[in-house]
């Protein structure tokens, strides 16, 4: 660390990192991007996720070197407001709106972002599980009113043409999780969609997937969503998204999309087995959650926080270093019980304040 | 410490291994940690040694692993069709019947 700014090297969970140095305000150099490979520096989606930060925020300043191996990122403040984002179609919309959720409650006004693009692949959260799994995150720590994803368009790759928008409220500040009981599954929601190819396919799937779920639990509403003409995108595509929600809201979420050549029933099997996976696992989040769960805990007030969560992905391995690098917090990590696959994270909050919001 | 590390090989100390190692997440998520700890330590001993001959050329680093991989730095874990063929088993099936409301409490 010289001169506060925070050094990588490396391509990998930029994401992450371009979040905290937001969040932190700490400006990050990120160097050896891709440089060993035959197509080096940063690829069109990692350009236009930055290309987004500098529309969400004023006075970011990015800098990128002339072979797209490095760059440097002096953060401004958020401003939020109405922003519009064509994604380029190598990611989906998630990719984009999962960084963007992390920083949409500390702007100075309410975001209202568009985006357009892929809306659900195999890669990131699908908006779909961004609707009804991340965003009921952010009520944990008091995010709720106003928080809403409208998917307007859905748009399957390659093609695209989906459209959402992100609507999310600024907030003074976030309240300390206190997560530990995860209680026990009580209902299990899913939407199966189908656009550009027989509406037949969604059923299809819905039925493979209750012929997994049904022994377990009454309570499941496998939704089928239809979207017909131009709101349906330009390129064919199914997929399922599921969610299973304890008596304590955890929820656990699992999603598989189409492939060619595969069935819709083997395509809904695969989605279902991954969401049994999930549940397994346990743990009051996810583990596709936790990065958004571990840096909201570390912004919270000063106060220990505590989620009881399963062990941590390679990700959140490295969050957890990349969070200590900005904001100097670790996190207490101990296992819950003998079993060593349940654990319980605990934090002492920044008591991270909202300095851009503008005072009514 | 390496000792009070190897006393608890099944246990992991989470917090010593993501704050005070120099493993990479996937290492740290591996099968044995605590072996790789000592072989990385015994591999920068050994680089030490070398590091007194005074050849002029030196051999680059070879690859790291972890670099190329999570290339994408994507959300969703790879869904692997063979972890998920555990699922075909009834057995299995049935062991998670008591994390649903609708199982014994136990």
């Amino acid at each position: 660390m010289t001169g506060g700014v925070v050094h990588y090297s490396g391509q990998q969970y930029l994401r992450n990192r371009l979040v905290l140095s937001v969040l932190s305000g700490k400006p990050v150099k990120i160097d050896k991007i891709r440089s060993d490979d035959h197509n080096p520096g940063l690829r069109d989606f990692e350009v236009s996720l930055l290309r987004l930060l500098e529309k969400v925020t004023n006075g970011t300043v990015i800098e990128i070197s002339v072979t797209g191996t490095a760059l440097l990122l002096k953060p401004g403040i958020i401003s939020g407001g109405p922003v519009v984002h064509d994604c380029p179609l190598s990611r989906s919309v998630g990719y984009f709106l999962e960084p963007v959720i992390l920083l949409a409650p500390f702007a100075k006004k309410a975001l209202q972002l568009t985006l357009r693009g892929v809306t659900t692949d195999d890669k990131d959260l699908s908006v779909d599980l961004i609707r009804t799994v991340t965003l009921p995150h952010l009520q944990l720590f008091g995010i709720s009113d106003g928080v809403e994803l409208r998917i307007k368009k859905r748009g399957a790759p390659p093609g695209g043409g989906g459209e959402v928008q992100f609507l999310c409220p600024v907030v003074k500040q976030v309240k300390t999780l206190n997560f530990i009981d995860p209680g026990r599954i009580k209902r299990i929601r899913g939407i199966a969609h189908a656009v550009r190819v027989n509406p037949q396919f969604s059923n299809r799937m819905i039925e493979a997937s209750r012929s997994l779920l049904n022994r377990y639990i009454p309570d499941i509403y496998l939704y089928s969503d239809v979207y017909k003409g131009d709101d349906s995108g330009k390129s064919p595509g199914y997929a399922l998204s599921l969610v299973a929600e304890s008596t304590t809201s955890a929820l656990y979420s699992a999603e598989s999309i189409s492939q060619p050549g595969v069935a819709p029933e083997d395509i809904a099997l695969q989605g279902t087995r991954a969401l049994l996976d999930e549940i397994q696992k346990g743990g009051c989040v996810d583990q596709k959650h936790q990065s958004l769960v571990l840096i909201m805990m570390v912004l919270g007030s000063e106060d220990v926080g505590r989620c009881r969560m399963s062990v941590p992905t390679a990700r959140s391995i490295q969050l957890l270093r990349d969070i200590q690098d900005f904001f100097g917090t670790s996190f207490k990590i101990v296992p819950v019980d003998a079993s060593d696959s349940q654990l319980m994270y605990s934090c002492y909050g920044t008591g991270y304040v909202n300095a851009n919001r503008t005072l009514a | 410490a390496a000792e009070a590390f190897s006393k608890t090989p099944r246990r992991r100390n989470w917090i010593k291994l993501i704050y005070s190692s120099s493993l990479t997440p996937e290492e740290v998520l591996s099968e044995n940690p605590n072996a790789l700890i000592k072989k990385k330590m015994a591999e920068a001993e050994k680089k030490m040694d070398q590091d007194d001959d005074d050849d002029f050329f030196k051999q680059t680093a070879p690859e790291d692993k972890s670099r190329g991989r999570d290339d994408m730095d994507r959300t969703k874990e790879v869904i692997d069709p063979e972890t998920l063929r555990k699922w075909e088993d009834e057995e299995m099936l049935e062991s998670l019947r008591n994390l649903f409301i609708t199982g014994d409490a136990t």
